[in-house]
Parts: C-alpha cells; sequence; structure tokens
C-alpha cells in the first residue's frame, strides 16, 4: 500500500510538471496553432541556463528559476521574430520544418558547447521530504507546486484579464477580432514569448531533479504535443489533466512492470487518444 | 516528339551521374560508401515526397518501413529461419500493407498530428525492439560475413554492387514518383492533398488514394532499408527507427522541394554534403555532428526563403525573367479577355422566356430524382437539421432560402454524403444514398459547389476540372476538362493557377468542375452571392442552359433577385426544417415564411407585385 501510494504521488508531481511545459505548448500550438517543434530543445536550453547560473553564482535552483524566466522573454521574442513571423499560407507545415530544423540545430549546439556528459544539479542523492512514511524528493515537490500555482494563474488569467479575452477573441475568430481593434500581431507574439517562458521554467524547475543531456528536447516535445492533443487542442485545463495522467501512467507502468515499457506509454495512449478520442480526454470542443 | 525528348532528358542525366558514380565508387570503398549512402537517402526521399509531397501527409514515421525491412532481413538471416532474398520478398509487401492499414487508423489526423502519430509509432517499435532479446535487444544483430556475391544472400563482396544496386533503387523511385505525378491517380491524389472533402465531392476516394500512395512509399522505403542493412550487415534500434534517420529522410525532401518529382533528389545532395563534413571534423578535436548544424541550418534558410523548397525557385519571377531556361514551361494562356467575349462563341442557349421560366405547376415533369426523408443532424448541442423532407423532380429548378443557420449548408452535407445524417434516408433515382461515402454519392452523379468555393490551390485550372473528370470516368480527361472549362468561359485560363483566380473565375472553376461529372443535380451553395449584377447574370445564364440540357438544380441564394427568376419552386428552411414549399409567390407570402423573415408581420401589409423578401434580404458576411 505504501508502496501504491508513494508511486501515485510520485506520479501525479511528475505529472503536473508534464502538465506545466504541455500548457506552454499548448499556449501557441493550442490556442493559435502555432508548431514549435523546438519547444523540447527549448526546455533542455533552459536546463542548461539553469546549470550555468548555479555553478557560476552558487544561487539556489529557487533564485536560478526566475532568472531563467526573465532570459526567455528575449530568447522567446528572438526566435519568434528571426524563425516563425511571417510564415505563410501553409503555416503549420512550414513552421513545423522551421521548427524542425532549429531543433536540430539547438540540439547539436548543446552537444557542442556543454558535451554529453550529463549536468545535474544533485549528482549524487536528491534531498527528500517525508511526511510520515511517505517519502518525496524536494525539487519535484517544489516543481509540482510551481506547476499547480503556474497552471491555476494562466488559466485564470486568459478567463479574466482583458489581455486573456483579446487572445481567446483571436482564437474564436483572427478577423473579427481584427476589426473590432484587437492587434493580432502582438497577440501572436505575445502567446508565443509567453509560450517560452512557461518552457524555461518548466525546463529549470525540472532541473532540480532530472539531468540533462543535449538530447532530452526531442523527448519533452513529443511528451508535449501528446499531452496537448490528449486534453484537447486549445483547452490548457484539459492539457494539464493529460499531463497528470500520462505521469501517473508512466510512472505506475514503471513501478508494477518494467521501465523499458514506461518510455512506450505516452506514444501508445497519443496513437489511442489522437485515433479514438480526437476531442481529447475532457471531450470538450475546441477553445 | 520534342516534349518526349525533354521528359527523358533527367534520365539520361541521372545515368550520367550514375556512370561518374560508379568510376569515383571504384576508386575506394570510403566513396563506395558515399555513394551509397547518397543513392538510399535520396531514395527514401523520394518515397517520403511521394506521401508527404503529393499526398500532403508528413510522414516521419517512414523511418518504420526502413527499420522493419532491416529486421525482417538481418533477423531472418541470424537465426537462419529464411535466407536475405526471402526477407526482401516478406519485407516489402509487408510494409506496403501496414501503411495501408495505418493510413485508414489514422484517417483523422492530418498535418503535425499524422507527422507526429507516424513517429510514435515508430518509437514504439524501437522500444519494443531494444527490449526483444530475439531482435539483440539495443545493441542490434549483426549478420555473419558473407561474402560469396549471391542473389539470394543479397550480399556481395565488392562495395560498388552495393553502389549499383542503390543506383537502380533510386532510378527505380524517381521513374515510379514521375509516372505516379504524371498519371491521372497523381492528379486525384494531388487534389485530395488540396482540398479533401472538395475532392471526395468531385468523386475522388481520398482515403484510399492516401493509403496507396503511403503504401507504394512504404514499399520503396522497405527496399532502400533492405539494402543498407545488408551493406553494414548490422541493424540497431536507434538508427533504424529514430529521428536521426527520420532526419535524413524528411529534410533532403523538404529543402529541395516536396511536391515536385525532382525536389527530394536535388534535395539529397545534402547528404554526401553532411558526410563529407562529418569526415573532415573527425578525429582532430572538430565540432561533433557537424552535418545536423548543416541539416538544420540548410532547413531553416531555406524554407524561410522559398517556402516551396529549392526546386520552387524556378518559379520565381526573377528566374523567369532572366534565366528562362530554367523557368517551368506552362503552355501559353490565350489573352485574358473577358469572360463574356469567350461564352459568346458557346453554343446558342435555348431561348428561355420569362413565362417558360416560371413553369406551370402542371408543366413541371414529376419524377421524383432526389428524395431526402425525414434527415437529422445534431452537432454536439445544436440540433442543425430536425427532419428534414424534400423531393426534387427531374428537370427542375428548386430553390432553397432560409435565414443564415438555418440548416441549408448542412443539409447539402447530408446529402452529398460529406456528413451522414443520424436518421433518415436520402434516395435519387430511388436508390438509397444517404450512408454511402461523398465520393460514392458523387459517382452516382449529385455534385455541388461550396459558400465560398473550395479549389485545389496548387492545382491549376484545368487540372481542377481534369481531376474531376478522370474521376468520374477512366481516360484522359484533358478533352472533357476543355470542354467543362469552355462551357463556363475560362478556356482562357486553363494554365492559371486555382490559387490566382478571382472570386467569379474559382465559382466558375467549380462549375465547371461540377459539370464534368455528368450530373444529373447540381447543388449550388450561395452560387451568386458577393458577385456584380453582370457576373450574377452570367451565371444566371450558365445555370439556364445547363438546365436545358437536363440537369436538376437546387439553388440556396439569398439574394432571391438573382434566384427567384430561376426556380420552378422554392423551399424555405427555417431552424432545420422546411417550413413551406411551392412556386415562388406563394412561398414567400406564406405568413410563417414571412414571420421566421421578420418577425411579427402586420397582416393587413399589401402583397407587393414584386416578391417581398427581393429587398430584405438578410445581411451575409462572407463566409
Amino acid at each position: 500500500m505504501h508502496f501504491f501510494v508513494t508511486a501515485v504521488v510520485l506520479g501525479v508531481l511528475v505529472g503536473a510538471i508534464y502538465g506545466l511545459f504541455s500548457i506552454g505548448l499548448g499556449l501557441s500550438f493550442g490556442v493559435l496553432r502555432m508548431v514549435n517543434f523546438a519547444y523540447g530543445d527549448f526546455i533542455a536550453v533552459a536546463m542548461y541556463i539553469a546549470a550555468e547560473i548555479i555553478l557560476a553564482t552558487h544561487v539556489s535552483l529557487y533564485v536560478a528559476i526566475p532568472l531563467v524566466a526573465l532570459s526567455f522573454i528575449p530568447i522567446g521574442y528572438f526566435t519568434y521574430v528571426v524563425f516563425f513571423r511571417g510564415t505563410g499560407r501553409r503555416a503549420e507545415h512550414d513552421q513545423l520544418v522551421i521548427s524542425l530544423g532549429l531543433s536540430l540545430l539547438l540540439e547539436t549546439i548543446l552537444t557542442n558547447v556543454f558535451g554529453t556528459q550529463p549536468y545535474a544539479l544533485y549528482p549524487t542523492s536528491i534531498p527528500s521530504v517525508h511526511l510520515s512514511w511517505l517519502y518525496l524528493p524536494r525539487p519535484q515537490l517544489i516543481a509540482g507546486l510551481i506547476a499547480l500555482v503556474l497552471t491555476v494563474g494562466i488559466d485564470l488569467y486568459l478567463r479574466r484579464s482583458r489581455i486573456g479575452r483579446a487572445v481567446r477573441a483571436v482564437v474564436a475568430d483572427r478577423e473579427v477580432a481584427t476589426t473590432l481593434g484587437i492587434d493580432d500581431r502582438k497577440v501572436f507574439t505575445g502567446a508565443f514569448v509567453a509560450s517560452m517562458v512557461v518552457a524555461g521554467i518548466a525546463g529549470a524547475a525540472m532541473y532540480g531533479y532530472l539531468p540533462v543531456t543535449p538530447d532530452v528536447g526531442v523527448n519533452f516535445v513529443l511528451l508535449g504535443f501528446i499531452i496537448v492533443v490528449l486534453g484537447g487542442i486549445g483547452d490548457l485545463r484539459g492539457a494539464f489533466l493529460a499531463g497528470i495522467c500520462v505521469g501517473l501512467a508512466e510512472t505506475l507502468t514503471a513501478s508494477y512492470w518494467s521501465t523499458n515499457v514506461q518510455d512506450i506509454v505516452p506514444y501508445a495512449l497519443f496513437i489511442v487518444g489522437a485515433t479514438m478520442l480526437p476531442r481529447g480526454v475532457l471531450g470538450k470542443a475546441v477553445a | 516528339m520534342r516534349t518526349r525528348l525533354r521528359v527523358l532528358t533527367p534520365y539520361v542525366l541521372l545515368a550520367l551521374a550514375e556512370i561518374i558514380a560508379y568510376r569515383s565508387s571504384v576508386a575506394s570503398s570510403y566513396w563506395a560508401n558515399v555513394t551509397l549512402q547518397w543513392t538510399l537517402f535520396a531514395t527514401m526521399a523520394v518515397a517520403f515526397n511521394v506521401i508527404s509531397g503529393f499526398a500532403g501527409r508528413l510522414a516521419f514515421g517512414n523511418t518504420i518501413f526502413f527499420g522493419v525491412a532491416a529486421y525482417v532481413v538481418v533477423a531472418g538471416d541470424v537465426n537462419k529461419w529464411y535466407p536475405p532474398l526471402a526477407g526482401l520478398a516478406i519485407a516489402v509487401p509487408a510494409c506496403a500493407v501496414l501503411a495501408y492499414g495505418m493510413s485508414y487508423a489514422f484517417r483523422r489526423l492530418n498535418g503535425l498530428m499524422f507527422a507526429l502519430a507516424t513517429f510514435a509509432v515508430a518509437l514504439i517499435l524501437q522500444q519494443v525492439v531494444t527490449i526483444s532479446g530475439v531482435l539483440g535487444s539495443a545493441a542490434g544483430l549483426q549478420e555473419p560475413l558473407s561474402v560469396n556475391n549471391s542473389l539470394l544472400d543479397l550480399a556481395f563482396s565488392q562495395p560498388v554492387n552495393y553502389v549499383i544496386a542503390g543506383l537502380v533503387l533510386l532510378l527505380l523511385a524517381v521513374v515510379v514518383s514521375h509516372l505516379i505525378a504524371r498519371s491521372n491517380w497523381g492528379l486525384m491524389l494531388k487534389a485530395g492533398r488540396d482540398d479533401p472533402v472538395a475532392a471526395t465531392t468531385s468523386g475522388v476516394n481520398v482515403r484510399r488514394n492516401m493509403a496507396l500512395a503511403w503504401a507504394v512509399s512504404a514499399a520503396i522505403t522497405a527496399l532502400a532499408g533492405v539494402f543498407y542493412a545488408q551493406f553494414n550487415l548490422f541493424v540497431e534500434p536507434v538508427s533504424s527507427f529514430g529521428l536521426v534517420t527520420v532526419n535524413s529522410i524528411a529534410i533532403p525532401a523538404i529543402i529541395g522541394g516536396l511536391g515536385y518529382v525532382w525536389g527530394p533528389v536535388l534535395g539529397s545532395a545534402i547528404v554526401p554534403l553532411g558526410l563529407y563534413m562529418n569526415n573532415l571534423s573527425t578525429g582532430q578535436g572538430g565540432i561533433s555532428s557537424p552535418n545536423d548544424l548543416l541539416y538544420g541550418a540548410v532547413l531553416i534558410v531555406v524554407l524561410r526563403l522559398w517556402p516551396g523548397g529549392l526546386i520552387s525557385v524556378r518559379d520565381t519571377a526573377w528566374v523567369s525573367r532572366h534565366l528562362r531556361w530554367l523557368a517551368r514551361r506552362t503552355p501559353q494562356d490565350t489573352a485574358h479577355r473577358p469572360l463574356a467575349a469567350q461564352t459568346a462563341g458557346l453554343a446558342p442557349a435555348p431561348v428561355v422566356t420569362a413565362e417558360d421560366r416560371v413553369a406551370p405547376e402542371a408543366d413541371r415533369p414529376s419524377r421524383p430524382l432526389l428524395q431526402v426523408t425525414d434527415v437529422a443532424k445534431r452537432f454536439g448541442g445544436l440540433q442543425a437539421l430536425q427532419g428534414v423532407t424534400l423531393d426534387v423532380d427531374a428537370g427542375e429548378i428548386l430553390g432553397l432560402v432560409g435565414p443564415n443557420g438555418a440548416g441549408k449548408s448542412t443539409l447539402f452535407d447530408c446529402i452529398t454524403g460529406v456528413e451522414r445524417p443520424d436518421s433518415g434516408r436520402v434516395l435519387l433515382n430511388g436508390q438509397q444514398i444517404s450512408g454511402l461515402p461523398a465520393h460514392a454519392v458523387a459517382k452516382r452523379g449529385i455534385t455541388r459547389t461550396y459558400q465560398t468555393p473550395r479549389l485545389f490551390d496548387r492545382l491549376t485550372a484545368m487540372e481542377n476540372v481534369q481531376c474531376a473528370a478522370v474521376a468520374r470516368a477512366r481516360g484522359d480527361g484533358t478533352a472533357r476538362a476543355e470542354a467543362a472549362l469552355a462551357a463556363v468561359g475560362l478556356a482562357g485560363h486553363a494554365h492559371v493557377p486555382a490559387a490566382k483566380l478571382t472570386l467569379i473565375e474559382r465559382r466558375m472553376v467549380e462549375l465547371a468542375r461540377a459539370l464534368v461529372t455528368e450530373p444529373g443535380i447540381v447543388l449550388l451553395d450561395e452560387v451568386m452571392t458577393g458577385l456584380e449584377e453582370s457576373e450574377a447574370a452570367r451565371i444566371q445564364e450558365l445555370i439556364r442552359q445547363l438546365h436545358g440540357r437536363g440537369i436538376s438544380f437546387v439553388i440556396v441564394e439569398h439574394v432571391m433577385g438573382y434566384l427567384l427568376p430561376l426556380t420552378h419552386r422554392v423551399a424555405v428552411l427555417h431552424q432545420g426544417a422546411i417550413l413551406a414549399s411551392g412556386p415562388p409567390r406563394e412561398v414567400l407570402r406564406h405568413p410563417e415564411v414571412l414571420e421566421a423573415y421578420f418577425g411579427h408581420v402586420d397582416a393587413h401589409t399589401e402583397p407587393s407585385d414584386q416578391p417581398v423578401m427581393a429587398e430584405a434580404r438578410p445581411e451575409h458576411a462572407d463566409q
């Protein structure tokens, strides 16, 4: 029983952070149909930036996280302007292909700068918190909390604030929204930058418990797209829930079956989900 | 004869390249290795283009077939189950069947989703292989070195022989791709890529074509996988299924230009370039995987400059001005004359007087051609149609009116098989057509146009029509397509890309595409909306001519002034149900109809001579 509960709690924590970076991806892909295949590599970049900040200044991870988030504002803007702005009529196709190239570039650059040896915040043992018999890795617990708070925040912001309404207006009908005086270019730029900042936070938070190598990005972006689709494209709450489901499924498979099978779980879920549940786990229509 | 020669030129060039490659490959096994890798990845890029360029579905998971074929051959040889040649004979059809099946399983996914789903399958296979001992786990399988140069072993003692095999394979792939691109089937494939809905309602079986295209692509990829494995006598999971190989297949094809026969071959030039750069930087502390840097950078730069890929440079204005020999040769169009002038040369239309137009009830032929019985359709919480019953007689022109959102387009979708009705039946000539797939409905003789014209934008006006012609009946559709284009007065625009046509021209091409299927009945969805009066008059005239040739019509139109002179009968659709139907004048004074359109109506309003609704057309934004 203790084993099961630990597995479930860990699964939820892993899933919460999956949910968080999927929401970042969902902001650009789910909401505005911008395809950023390099998203996972930017998470890897965030992990390396966090590592470098901590190595250079010896600050705690929780100081590094906001610094990484800040650094992702210019990174996100630059990426949008150089690689995404003005992609043409077949935007989804062009963006997918261009960001595939960007992903390859980033991974190769990371390999050349940092080498293939993993960087880890706690190379030997991760500090843990224990609540009676339940032992949990501290960084993972905090990452899960950050994910939860940010998700609720983003969701409320999109629903309640003026800017959030502008974003949803552009999603609903871009042309009508522009005639109502909403600058759709600003919305697209803003959503893209926001999506990248979320990648930065998620990456930095994950650095607390996950060692980073240059090739981790692909797994993240695939997981992200899988979760966005399972959650229902355009549905941020759905994405967060789907993230937790995938995290749980992975952790339980690893605990009770095999860590080898664990890697198959998200892909299998995706294929089943995409072919059988075109509207996502919550079954809601788009946005 | 000249054109035939020109068609052959690329093959001659390729043969020359083969001779050069052959000569250089003899020189060293390094060059043999580079040439073989180039030929095999070029072959797979050409195969990738068949599904991703012609059929428009980015199949990142094409590594599935590369890996499966390699494993089928190597595992069979290592475990002494069967010789490699038998492995090839198993792997190639197996991969084709696998692709065909997966295409149906993933039929609802498009764009990114399809790309990711296929890639997910590849990653699952990679993982399965990694954990199965009989397939060598992560370490892979090593074949025994066989140097007996026998065909049965598909293993050659001389590296040059692999190069020859690779070149033959590339030639085969290019010839297959070329034949597809030039065939009627290829035309239908591209139509399904540009607009699957419009293609199916033109009679094209889009899903089957996609599945067949992927099967062809898979078979060619599998062949390349077999030779790659036999050259290395070794397979392992990551390079068989993983992203590295996806990149080496997809990126050259995309850089060169998807959708063009020679695009992937051109783009595959990056393969030897990458290998060369790798070779330069090994052993001297150079950067790692410079080929990935090259692939990534070239991909981004090319796609940012020319979204169609390198080969689309031929279509740029600069090339057609300065390097005319390089530009794509398109047949010369006749001068851009106004449409009316061209229509003037048509066979004289039957004279239709005002009296004929609104035929008395008794004179109308009354054989029911199309019978819609109690059709209902619900989308989530919206009951779009709630039991629509409607007959259209042979030779009739029926006007279908109703406020926006009344369900007119949904009714058309249910009749043409784009949507399946939740309940109710649709009969054509007494035979049930509801429940049939849209392409089968189209072949029974119902066709339609769309509120916003849906053309195959990457094809020319001519090809748009030709595609429907060959979907209708085999053979060369050119003559039929030309006739249909001439009938709508667009003969002079035959070779204009559909994306460059004006609204009226797009509507006309859509009409021509509908006519070329020799329909018994045509459903027109707001075909005159948004046009100037003279343009609308041209379409009215065309409808009368076609009606004179025995075609029935159902016309949805908001502009009563355009609609009423054409129709024998008008049906009013309101909130998903037929409110009234009958001769136009009666129906439009029907109290319930007035109520639906204007809300409460004063009973004392004098019926004017003009149909009331002519001035009160509902506001319609172009949707």
